[in-house]
């Protein structure tokens, strides 16, 4: 990231099973929907009977005026009335997806940018200069596309990588830890470090191997 | 017009240094009552009404040890030689590699994959437990169903090879096999488990 231009600084080996996975969208689609759902809260709500702000007496008496027999405004077949089977109040659609298919997910993900030749690897994140220009330069010369997510292993970035990137939404920078299968799909490249690739091998085969898993 | 939703204004909590002065208030008037021994008999109050606990600063206990170190008499020790004793009982964070045996197969009847005797075209990689990815199922009603995963390479010409195994050289009359191209498995009708698993050994995986 020192110029403008790439370099080929040497050659590494991807493992195989973590970037050769064969894709199956099912998986991602799964992952996409889960991580939209375990943080969104339904705020639909509709006036109920015990709602409403109307006077709970029988409106008129049972006898003699010639009218049906009612026992208060508030009923659902009157006009002004509670709504009987509407939505009750904020409810969260939280849930948990198996660890299998995160990490299975991650790792179609990954190998999928990988496929499609989007996925670039270089030594560290630390450009000379602080200017928006330089960064946008950068990646126009490398043909990195329109968004681009930027992965380290640590989550304290080089400050002029983050002051150059704080100028763009489209440009974002993430740690290890926070990659997700979202943000991989949503940018066009994604540019990892040699030691966030290193440390994400490590861990997503440490998962693959487990010695206490139950099915 | 919906009534409010929290009739109480407790509900909404309350905040500030209004709950010190409420503890505040609620010991000195138990104190009081402790004092006059008229309700509760036997409830003292030994507690300080102004004591302020802050759960805010964090306990290290190991940091605590280590200033009792540097100390003058030192009252804990930190030594880390019985530690391997712990170590072998705690179990192993990943599967790991089997070990060598003097010949093969096993007692068990493992045998290790030979890439010497495997097929360019097609691969199967093996469970963690360094076992054959093969599974037999029996449903309710009675159908049979064997399955071989994690299938790498030409998946139809490995389905011609098993299919050509079992209905040529062990005589079964039909076979119905599922190629399943997305989720790279094969899929058989019936119990073919030992044949399969035969014809997988003999190929070296």
């Amino acid at each position: 990231m020192d110029t403008i231009s790439s370099e080929k600084l040497g050659i590494i080996d991807l493992h195989p099973d973590v970037f050769g996975t064969p894709p199956r969208m099912d998986i991602l689609h799964e992952n996409v929907v889960w991580q939209h759902k375990y943080r969104y809260i339904n705020y639909e709500k509709e006036l109920s009977k015990g709602d409403l702000d109307k006077r709970r007496r029988k409106p008129f008496p049972q006898k003699g005026m010639g009218k049906k027999r009612a026992g208060s405004t508030k009923a659902c077949n009157w006009k002004y009335g509670g709504s009987a089977h509407g939505p009750r109040g904020p409810y969260s659609t939280y849930y948990m997806l198996s660890k299998e298919k995160r990490e299975l997910g991650l790792r179609i993900a990954l190998s999928v940018k990988y496929a499609q030749d989007d996925l670039h690897i270089v030594d560290s994140l630390e450009i000379p200069s602080e200017d928006p220009e330089y960064l946008q330069e950068l990646i126009d010369t490398r043909y990195w596309g329109f968004s681009v997510l930027f992965v380290d292993d640590t989550d304290i970035m080089p400050v002029n990588m983050s002051l150059a990137a704080s100028e763009f939404g489209q440009y974002n920078l993430l740690p290890v830890y926070g990659l997700n299968v979202y943000s991989i799909l949503k940018h066009q490249t994604l540019v990892m470090t040699l030691a966030a690739v290193e440390k994400l091998e490590q861990k997503l085969l440490e998962q693959m191997h487990k010695a206490d898993v139950r099915k | 017009m919906a009534a409010p939703l929290v009739r109480n204004i407790r509900a909404f909590g309350i905040f500030g240094n209004k709950i010190a002065q409420i503890r505040q208030q609620k010991l000195l008037f138990l104190a009081s009552r402790a004092a006059s021994g008229s309700k509760w008999k036997g409830t003292e109050v030994d507690q300080d009404p102004f004591h302020y606990h802050d759960n805010t600063v964090p306990y290290f206990p190991e940091e605590s040890a280590k200033k009792s170190l540097e100390a003058e008499y030192p009252d804990v020790e930190i030594s880390t030689e019985d530690w391997h004793y712990v170590e072998r009982v705690l179990p192993p964070k990943t599967v790991p590699e089997p070990p060598q045996h003097e010949s093969y197969p096993t007692a068990s009847g493992w045998l290790p994959p030979n890439t010497s005797l495997q097929p360019k075209e097609y691969g199967i990689v093996r469970t963690r437990n360094h076992m054959l990815p093969l599974y037999y199922r029996k449903h309710f009603h009675g159908k049979e169903t064997t399955r071989i995963l994690h299938i790498v390479g030409d998946i139809w010409k490995f389905k011609k090879d098993v299919h050509d195994y079992l209905t040529k050289e062990k005589g079964v009359r039909s076979v119905d096999i599922q190629v399943h191209e997305v989720g790279r498995f094969l899929r058989f009708r019936g119990n073919h488990l030992e044949n399969v698993a035969e014809f997988l050994l003999q190929k070296g995986f």
